[in-house]
């Protein structure tokens, strides 16, 4: 246990730590002459700063809603319903969530930039240039992102709802719509997990940030506290300013949703609970259900992952749509392109095993039948880490 | 640090050491449920029954727990393998992970170079995500496979 708090308080809580008290407190890091001062925290409150904050708060709170509004469907249907294909949602969405953020935004980029695939295959359609490159586009491939995160909360919680409450609501004469109704409010904790979930999720995501919204000159919050950073001169106390937003609005979500949840009764599952019966949908509801579930996962990997496959088989140069596997022959025959790849893969091989052994140590202390202070308050540190964004991580192992 | 004269920055162990700090937590609290599960009179048998510590860990505990230490293993790996704010911030120069070699050529017009490398890299993850839970089921005795799934009356 010593030795693991040791681990924890020099990886992880004291860089962050650090790099948040540096916001008030400059002159303890010689970053500044005051020794306790509000000024860096008003400076990521104006100009630019601001409006990058105000743009990722909209931008996260419209993608957690879309999540939510795709990912509550798709979960119905694919436990509760016949729907065609629903053997593969759960892979379909476990893919997606493996994929990191950057990829796809690339995907769409590439496919309807100017000069993009979209205009080598002769589709001259700016308009949709300029809906993916902006706002829409942004908001579009985060409210994607948080499907997944949805779809698990929604169906973990569906697989507990037994058939009853949907019987004794149509028993009573409610119609489908009206034992939807009855249904929502109990599944009220994973409902507010997915957009607490999806909230968190899409304003500390810096691969859209930093891709699809920074060349359509949208600027979200993380990016901006990247820019803090790398843009000459840095400005670490402004860095760490932006970060105390940043945590606060992953942290208010997920403290109000276990502040709405707290006192109230959700438990539905006991030994009488029956399992539901998968509603036999028509032919023409199945192929419209089918339909729209082939869509969904058309547009969430489809259409990037042809963006990116095409565009890794185009010429740099030119405008028709010949296909060459000339890039892939540059790969294999310069030096250099290869080396990134295989040092991820070792990055990615020593980092998981230490991650998992570590980890494991962990969920023993947590889960010990002699519960702790020292195990409660490591219980919490990691708790409070797992809200940390990845850049205000990274910005604090700078500093440290 | 580097008032203590501990330069770590911009070096590969300090990128591998904040990969291993950022995925820890998420990891901590995936395994945590399964962890949860395993009751100590499991260690405890293969004691009495003449096992060491780590035989006992082995033969007693690894199986129930092989398959979500298998899981939380691919999750951080895939997290890793294409990991980008960390990588962005703290990558050793000279020595680029994939995600800042593919973001570098992108941003210097090479599109074509930068997009087969994404590719390649969504195939090696892939690949090794098949590689990992093949293997597990080929060579994991059928008892580790069998704990958690149902039984066929």
């Amino acid at each position: 246990m010593p030795v693991f708090w040791l681990i924890l308080l020099a990886f992880i809580v004291v860089p962050c730590a650090c790099f948040l008290l540096l916001a008030i407190a400059p002159r303890l890091f010689d970053q500044g002459p005051q020794w306790f001062t509000l000024t860096y925290l008003q400076q990521s409150l104006s100009g630019s700063t601001a409006m990058a904050i105000v743009n990722s708060l909209w931008v996260s709170s419209a993608a957690a809603v879309i999540g939510l509004a795709v990912g509550f469907p798709v979960a119905w249907l694919a436990a509760r319903t016949t729907m065609p294909g629903r053997r593969w949602v759960s892979g379909g969405m476990w893919l997606a969530l493996l994929l990191p953020s950057w990829l796809p935004a690339l995907g769409w980029e590439r496919l309807v930039e100017p000069e993009g695939v979209m205009y080598r295959l002769g589709l001259d359609w700016p308009w949709v240039t300029h809906l993916i490159m902006g706002p829409f586009g942004v908001v579009l491939l985060l409210g994607l992102r948080c499907v997944p995160f949805s779809y698990l909360a929604i169906s973990a919680a569906l697989n507990g709802l037994g058939q009853e409450f949907e019987d004794a609501a149509r028993v009573h004469g409610a119609t489908r719509f009206g034992a939807l109704r009855l249904i929502v409010p109990i599944l009220a904790p994973a409902i507010m997990s997915a957009l607490a979930i999806g909230f968190a999720e899409s304003i500390s995501d810096f691969g859209v940030a930093a891709t699809l919204a920074y060349s359509s000159n949208f600027t979200l919050a993380t990016y901006a506290l990247y820019a803090a950073i790398g843009n000459f001169p840095p400005s670490f106390p402004l860095a760490a300013g932006m970060s105390w937003l940043l945590v606060a609005a992953v942290a208010i979500p997920l403290a109000l949703q276990a502040r709405a949840l707290r006192g109230r009764s959700y438990a539905i599952l006991s030994g009488r609970t029956r399992q539901a019966v998968r509603r036999r949908l028509s032919r023409f509801e199945a192929g419209c259900a089918g339909c729209l579930l082939a869509l969904f996962f058309l547009v969430m990997l489809g259409i990037p992952g042809f963006g990116a496959v095409s565009g890794s088989l185009l010429g740099d140069y030119g405008s028709s749509f010949t296909l060459t596997l000339v890039n892939y022959q540059a790969l294999l025959a310069q030096s250099g392109l290869l080396g990134p790849l295989e040092r991820s893969l070792l990055y990615g091989l020593i980092a998981a095993t230490v991650t998992v052994f570590l980890g494991f140590i962990a969920a023993r202390l947590l889960s010990s039948a002699r519960r702790t202070r020292a195990a409660g308050a490591m219980d919490y540190v990691l708790l409070a880490s797992v809200a940390l964004p990845g850049v205000v991580f990274g910005a604090g192992y700078i500093f440290a | 640090m580097s008032s203590l004269h501990i330069d770590f920055y911009q070096t590969v162990q300090l990128l591998i050491i904040a990969y291993i700090a950022s995925s820890l937590p998420t990891n901590a609290r995936v395994l945590v449920g399964s962890v949860s599960q395993i009751q100590g009179s499991l260690r405890d048998a293969a004691r009495t029954h003449g096992a060491g510590a780590v035989t006992a860990w082995a033969r007693g505990v690894l199986p129930v727990v092989s398959r979500p230490i298998a899981m939380a293993w691919l999750y951080t790996f895939c997290g890793v393998f294409l990991e980008l704010p960390l990588s962005q911030l703290l990558y050793a120069p000279g020595s680029p992970p994939a995600s800042i070699a593919i973001e570098d050529n992108l941003s210097n017009y090479h599109f074509g170079v930068g997009m087969a490398q994404a590719v390649l890299a969504v195939f090696i993850a892939f690949g090794v995500v098949g590689l990992v839970l093949g293997g597990y089921r080929l060579l994991a005795p059928a008892g580790w496979r069998r704990i958690g799934g149902t039984v066929r009356g």
